[in-house]
């Protein structure tokens, strides 16, 4: 291991480092796996330091001023170049109706506005499908707005509580966090870890008093095993001693049937 | 009786990586995720190292240029999509403090450190996965001690080479890399107890 550039791997992934020295590092982590590996882990954690700055929102203006200039881009580089149909058009014409003159007879442009008119019609049928989509979208879009808002009130209440859930011997890997507003009872469940399930398994969220578990809601997690839901029932201080996390059939159980895979104290 | 809950918010469907595999075929509405996704941290990280909100804005509009123009070639690249977001946004805030000094627009010595950052209020609109995530680094950053932190600030945040911080700190090169890399352990250490998935 060579020691003068095991320091330069910090420097490196914090980005301190001049030029010849980057140099340096990409040769070294290049021709040796083994510090390529600590240097990617090294990288991980330096990235995620731009998450302790505090998050500021842009103005809207900035967004409306880029995305101008993406959209106007995304059309020279990727749209596809509209076909000429004017010379193909005049020769379908030409093939039904055969001009003496070059020019197009009264019958062409009845035949070629009964096109446009069908053309317009289909178009006008597909807007108004392409609406109802996007007013289903919106709509959707919009009550999932008013949860996230929900979510975050409890998550920045000042009032809020935390409890980390731990995983059991069955996922080890899992772990969440119990967010309760002490005031209001609000509650949002965060989990991440979980396994994906078969089609007809669920996971399912237990609060327990004493020896007694309460159903409170089946969840499904993302590709990452990720997770957040809002919980119908209240939290206050107190109510439960412990939380848990069950896989069970589709549906849900009264009770915990299957695994325990989280598990963890409250009070 | 049993309470079906409906998981009313899939964090993160689409992953980082389906976006912006999307965005290098043209995709402007995946472009437009990733924006809505990113657009605060990314304002957060330029203000916080150029300390001016116009140059901030700057920052974020080039990086998220750049994004939409290179984004096929972040195929080729290791790690995350975060990593080189951020690095991006970081590379071009750094260029823009150092002509603020070569200007002589003196920046202000890093005597703020990253942890004394007060948590966003609840009028910030972010989602609630990122929020915890900012939660998490600043409560692991703030396990470190003093001098690790400030050594973290200056490396990562300040843009200062290792020989400027030893210089800046009247300390041994060696005490800079023992403190760096004690930092970069710890803050690793943390995030993993934490849970923390970028």
């Amino acid at each position: 291991m060579n020691e003068n550039m095991e320091e330069l791997l910090t420097f490196y992934a914090l980005d301190a480092v001049t030029d010849a020295e980057r140099q340096q590092v990409e040769a070294y982590v290049a021709a040796n796996p083994e510090a390529r590996l600590r240097l990617d882990e090294m990288l991980s954690t330096a990235s995620a330091l731009a998450y302790a700055s505090e998050p500021l929102d842009p103005p809207p203006a900035l967004k409306r001023t880029l995305m101008d200039r993406v959209n106007a881009d995304a059309e020279k580089r990727f749209a596809s170049p509209a076909p000429t149909q004017a010379s193909a058009w005049s020769r379908f014409i030409e093939s039904i109706f055969p001009t003496r003159t070059g020019s197009l007879f009264p019958q062409a442009v009845t035949v070629f506005s009964l096109f446009i008119a069908l053309a317009v019609g289909a178009w006008g049928l597909s807007l108004r499908n392409e609406m109802k989509s996007l007013q289903a979208q919106t709509a959707q879009l919009q009550e999932q707005v008013a949860e996230q808002q929900e979510i975050l009130a409890v998550i920045a209440s000042p009032n809020a509580q935390t409890f980390a859930i731990a995983g059991t011997d069955h996922q080890p890997g899992s772990h969440g966090k119990l967010i309760a507003d002490s005031e209001t009872g609000s509650a949002v469940l965060v989990v991440a870890g979980l396994q994906q399930l078969e089609s007809e398994k669920t996971y399912e969220f237990w609060l327990i008093k004493g020896e007694t578990p309460v159903a409170a809601g089946i969840f499904e997690v993302n590709e990452s095993g990720q997770a957040i839901l809002k919980l119908s029932h209240a939290v206050t201080p107190g109510s439960y001693d412990a939380v848990g996390v069950s896989v069970e059939p589709e549906g849900g159980s009264e009770q915990p049937t299957g695994a325990i895979v989280m598990l963890s104290e409250i009070n | 009786m049993q309470v079906l809950i409906k998981p009313i918010m899939m964090v993160e469907e689409w992953s980082d990586e389906q976006l912006i595999a999307q965005v290098a075929r043209g995709d402007t509405a995946a472009y437009e995720m990733l924006y809505d996704r990113y657009a605060s941290a990314g304002m957060g990280l330029a203000l916080k190292i150029t300390g001016d909100r116009t140059l901030a804005e700057e920052v974020v509009q080039e990086t998220f240029w750049r994004v939409w123009r290179k984004a096929d070639l972040f195929q080729n690249q290791r790690g995350a999509f975060t990593s080189w977001f951020f690095g991006i946004a970081r590379n071009l805030s750094i260029d823009m403090l150092r002509r603020q000094r070569t200007q002589g627009q003196t920046a202000d010595e890093p005597e703020q450190l990253i942890e004394q950052a007060p948590d966003p209020s609840p009028g910030v609109p972010e989602t609630a996965w990122m929020h915890s995530k900012h939660q998490q680094m600043r409560a692991a950053v703030a396990t470190l001690p003093k001098e690790q932190r400030y050594v973290i600030e200056m490396a990562y945040f300040r843009g200062m080479t290792r020989q400027e911080i030893a210089s800046a700190t009247g300390e041994p090169l060696g005490t800079i890399h023992t403190r760096a890399r004690l930092a970069l352990q710890k803050l690793r250490d943390e995030l993993q107890l934490q849970g923390f998935e970028d």
